[in-house]
């Protein structure tokens, strides 16, 4: 999937929420990113995602057949609508954005939606 | 005048945007892991850690290098729980007696990355060594002084756990690092850990966590040496 393919499904995947819910979802980022940013990284446990990028020369395509947890793709789309609403708060509030403000969005995701077994359902306030 | 103290942030391969649907990109694939990133774990935390781990042990299962290297070649997770990684950075001797034992009390795997000049100093030049190379540091109260873990330490952990390379000094990736410096702190560093282990070593994280990108000839360095898994602040990427 290219970048502005990407980009419009970032965007259209906010469809799934209303206004309301979004404002509660952008009201929530800053809440979790201050609690994130309040911790002391030095002797805490810090959840995080972390995404496996296959850039080696012998890079095969998966085995759709293999057997294994079944994918969430819902909740998987899920993930990426949230990082489109916190990118779109961060370049809000500012022009330039670093590496630690996309630290920032992923310990948010992680603070939000770690374990899916918390995860509200589509259609409830986050 | 004192030099300028190096900005400490990442820096990014390409523009954030990028990065950002990069990022997308691989959520949207399910090619994704939890991790819990730990430093010091320090003794009086201990109820801590031990409420969390017992929590997400109903949720996830642990994930070894293999296990890894399974997801990454069938694209699929193959446990009954998602997978769950416990970073733990420095080689603090409170790894080895807190957090190693949790980790292992509640079925996970600790993948250790180890500043491996930090195992090999003498215990009485560690906490100059610590300041010095940006490692925190706790009371941990030890009498001996000793906040490192020995190479005997990092050989039991070992035995059940994920050893990586962080470096020689926890050094930091820039644009114009030398080739002296990536040489040691990529391959020496590596060679020097897999003399102590008796094995390979396949993983390797920089000090703030820089991904591919950032250095062509630091991306070179790390094909040389044969590592095989780049940890960084935002991903894993499979370098061969």
């Amino acid at each position: 999937m290219n970048e502005e393919n990407l980009r419009m499904l970032g965007q259209s995947a906010r469809a799934l929420f209303t206004p309301e819910q979004l404002d509660l979802f952008e009201a929530s980022f800053e809440k979790q990113a201050a609690y994130c940013r309040s911790k002391i990284y030095n002797e805490e446990g810090i959840p995080m995602f972390l995404v496996l990028e296959d850039i080696s020369n012998s890079k095969v395509e998966p085995k759709a057949d293999s057997a294994g947890l079944p994918r969430d793709a819902l909740f998987d789309l899920l993930l990426v609508t949230a990082i489109e609403v916190y990118k779109q708060q961060l370049e809000a509030k500012s022009e330039t954005i670093e590496a630690k403000d996309i630290g920032l969005m992923l310990e948010v995701l992680a603070e939000h939606f770690f374990v899916t077994a918390q995860l509200p359902k589509l259609g409830e306030p986050v | 005048m004192a030099a300028a103290k190096p900005k400490t942030t990442t820096i990014l391969p390409e523009s954030w945007e990028h990065v950002v649907r990069s990022l997308q990109t691989g959520f949207l694939k399910g090619n994704y892991v939890r991790v819990i990133n730990y430093h010091n774990t320090p003794k009086g935390k201990t109820a801590l850690y031990e409420r969390q781990l017992a929590f997400y042990q109903r949720y996830f299962s642990a994930a070894n290098e293999q296990d890894i290297d399974r997801f990454f070649d069938t694209g699929v997770w193959h446990k009954d729980k998602p997978g769950l990684i416990l970073n733990f950075f420095e080689g603090y001797r409170n790894n080895f007696e807190i957090g190693a034992p949790l980790a292992e009390a509640y079925g996970f795997v600790g993948w250790f990355f180890l500043p491996i000049g930090f195992m090999s100093i003498a215990i009485s030049e560690q906490e100059s060594y610590a300041e010095q190379n940006d490692i925190g540091l706790v009371d941990d109260g030890y009498a001996d002084g000793r906040i490192a873990m020995t190479w005997d330490e990092v050989r039991e952990l070992d035995k059940n756990h994920v050893i990586a390379c962080h470096t020689q000094n926890h050094q930091r990736l820039t644009r114009d690092s030398s080739d002296e410096e990536l040489e040691r702190e990529i391959c020496l560093s590596k060679l020097e850990l897999e003399r102590e282990l008796g094995h390979k070593v396949a993983t390797f994280c920089w000090l703030y966590g820089a991904e591919v990108g950032v250095n062509p000839r630091a991306d070179q360095y790390l094909h040389k040496a044969g590592y095989k898994y780049l940890l960084s602040n935002f991903k894993i990427q499979k370098l061969k």
